[in-house]
């Protein structure tokens, strides 16, 4: 696995703990697909809850409602690809 | 057919003579109303000799007897006597213990049977405005404390006997298959049988099969949701010509109504009401509510609440009306209701109708019926997600049997996009054969909550100080995980099998691990884990990934420990539970 494999299985799991998504396992979700809307299917709290677990874990600070948020909400790649860029532990 | 004799209930225990028509059919014989007061007299024999006890500021007794025509002579010499009937839902012992004060009907130590065929009554004095007590069980969990005096039971009978007595023959006998001690059965059965002068069957139909015992007659079907929804497969009773039906205590299904109907040959009639309110209004099929004659409906200004007037009423609510938790829509067709008033749950702000969840899940394919409650978040203990509870249709059985779970809970939830808000999707699913539903058919909240109990501890992941092949979890072993019941009575443990699940768990969840595929080798289970304890369990990836350490530590102390290793070089370990 390369690092940002790694990542990407790190992320899943993270939302999983931090969302208390119910029956999924990592390899349930796919990395390449939307996390709102069609894709995983979160909600608006969600995104605030992912923000909050992001700050925590990886002292991320992500602004709400923002184009950047859209984008690094994407999908768990583009968010696994944020928090290699900019974790700071 | 003769007119009823209603103000004769006002004298407590002269009935109607009706035409010297039985008052009940006990195995397909007569009992004649010779033998009837005969046995009222005994009963207020032994009534007049006990020392009656105290509720609701009115002298009382309890009365318990799962036999409906013991229990009518005992209600109708109780309140010859002047006292009022307190009727449990049961006789356990709590419950006995709860209501302290004389019991009679089964199990007493006083019982009428023994007293049977005696002579006349003392003569008694008339201690005040009798009724009943009881216990509701509604669909919020707690039971309250109802009364009915006599005059409110006496207008339910008289309404009904009203609103059907066209419907019904001289002859035609009442028969149910629901509980005489609660409001639906007591007025429908029990008090309208009794005012109209009607022969009821003593044997309660319990299954469909019941019906093809019935001796050829017309009769009343006092009835169920629970019970109607198998009249499709039930036996045709020779013979036997149907007049008409009710249903009440949860809502009829159009499918259940339309059925119910066919296999009748007769109308059936929903009704709708609480015990507070008594009987309300009634329908037929899918067509509007038509309340009953006497009651008046209105909405409250702001919250479509409908309030209802009628004669049912307690004293104290004849004015004001009683305050219903239905919203709901009246026009010149009649009422529609829309739905409970405490069904709305606020997340994130927004109002969101449970009732509209379920309608909404409901014109699916794949759902049969539904049920949603509000749960609460494991990890924000402030949020409240929903849990959706399916019967599938066969189709959706199908469909549920070819998909993994997560992914079928993904597809229903794809399917209501866009016809709710996202924060209404439900985020717990669970599938059963049948709604639970207690006896009365109500599917109650606490039955579904049930449903949704921890399997798993709340986890949140530690910091990481041990480099990238460690994680450590910190792990809130909840109160109400369903592996404490049983495990054991009165000193709940965590069991050794469901920490090596979990481990298994975690090691996948964040490792990738397949402990499937993997035996333990160097299991020890060292100290015990208690309900609300919060354990930490550490992980160690070792071997470049082919091995798996865990350990539970609760406080410093090692609870439990082991190594998931590949199967081939386990030489004598236990294989992992999955």
């Amino acid at each position: 696995m390369t690092m940002l494999d790694e990542l990407v299985h790190e992320i899943k799991a993270f939302i999983i703990e931090t969302l208390d998504l119910e029956d999924i396992s990592p390899e349930d979700i796919d990395a390449n697909l939307p996390l709102f809307g069609d894709g995983l299917g979160l909600d608006s709290i969600d995104s605030l809850e992912l923000g909050v677990g992001l700050q925590k874990r990886y002292g991320l600070k992500i602004a709400a409602e923002s184009e950047e948020t859209r984008q690094i909400f994407a999908s768990v790649r583009a968010l696994a690809e944020y928090v290699a860029a900019h974790r700071a532990n | 057919m003769p007119e009823p004799s209603l103000q004769s209930l006002a004298r407590y225990w002269a009935l109607p003579d009706g035409d010297g028509r039985p008052v009940a059919y006990r195995g397909g014989n007569p009992v004649g109303r010779a033998a009837f007061h005969l046995d009222l007299d005994a009963a207020r024999r032994t009534l007049a000799g006990l020392a009656p006890g105290e509720v609701a500021g009115r002298p009382g007794i309890v009365l318990f007897e799962p036999d409906v025509y013991r229990f009518a002579v005992w209600l109708l010499a109780t309140w010859s006597l002047g006292l009022t009937a307190v009727l449990p839902g049961d006789d356990l012992p709590a419950t006995r213990e709860a209501l302290a004060m004389p019991w009679v009907g089964s199990g007493s130590s006083s019982n009428v049977l023994t007293a049977w065929h005696v002579a006349a009554p003392a003569s008694w004095a008339d201690r005040g405005r009798p009724g009943v007590v009881l216990f509701t069980s509604g669909s919020t969990g707690k039971p309250a404390l109802i009364e009915k005096d006599l005059r409110q039971l006496r207008a339910e009978a008289q309404m009904f006997e009203e609103a059907f007595g066209d419907e019904l023959t001289a002859d035609t006998r009442f028969v149910t298959s629901v509980p005489h001690q609660h409001m639906y059965g007591l007025p429908f059965f029990v008090l309208w049988s009794l005012v109209g002068a009607h022969p009821f069957v003593v044997e309660k139909l319990r299954y469909p099969e019941d019906l093809g015992r019935l001796p050829p007659a017309d009769y009343v079907f006092i009835s169920a949701p629970t019970f109607l929804k198998y009249l499709a497969d039930a036996p045709a009773a020779a013979g036997v010509r149907w007049r008409m039906a009710t249903s009440a205590g949860s809502p009829l299904a159009a499918g259940i109504a339309a059925s119910g109907a066919a296999y009748l040959q007769a109308p059936l009639f929903e009704i709708y009401g609480s015990t507070e309110t008594g009987a309300v209004a009634r329908r037929q099929g899918n067509s509007p509510w038509q309340a009953f004659s006497g009651v008046r409906l209105s909405l409250e200004e702001g919250t479509s609440r409908l309030r209802i007037h009628s004669p049912l009423l307690a004293d104290a609510e004849m004015e004001s009306g009683f305050l219903s938790g239905d919203i709901a829509r009246l026009d010149g067709r009649g009422l529609e209701l829309q739905g409970r008033a405490d069904r709305l749950v606020k997340i994130g702000e927004k109002r969101i109708s449970l009732t509209q969840v379920e309608q909404e899940l409901a014109r699916l394919p794949e759902v049969a019926s539904v049920r949603v409650v509000p749960l609460p978040h494991e990890q924000e203990g402030d949020r409240v997600i929903l849990g959706a509870v399916v019967v599938l249709t066969p189709e959706g059985c199908l469909e549920y049997g070819e998909k993994k779970k997560a992914d079928f809970d993904s597809a229903l939830r794809r399917r209501l996009r866009g016809r709710l808000d996202p924060l209404a999707l439900p985020r717990r699913w669970r599938y059963v054969e049948a709604l639970p539903c207690n006896e009365m058919g109500k599917t109650t909240r606490q039955d579904l909550e049930r449903l949704f109990v921890s399997l798993m501890p709340r986890a949140q992941r530690l910091p990481d100080e041990h480099g990238k092949n460690t994680v450590r979890l910190q792990l809130q072993i909840p109160r109400d995980l369903v592996w404490f019941e049983g495990h054991f009575p009165g000193f709940p443990l965590l069991p050794g099998v469901v920490q090596l699940d979990w481990a298994a768990h975690f090691a996948h969840l964040y490792f990738g691990f397949d402990a499937a595929a993997a035996n333990v080798s160097g299991l020890k289970f060292l100290n015990i884990v208690r309900p609300g304890d919060a354990l930490q369990l550490t992980l160690v990836s070792k071997r470049h990934g082919r091995e798996l350490a865990f350990v539970f530590t609760l406080n410093g102390k090692t609870c439990s420990h082991g190594v998931f290793v590949p199967r081939d070089q386990a030489g004598g370990s236990v294989e992992a539970a999955t």
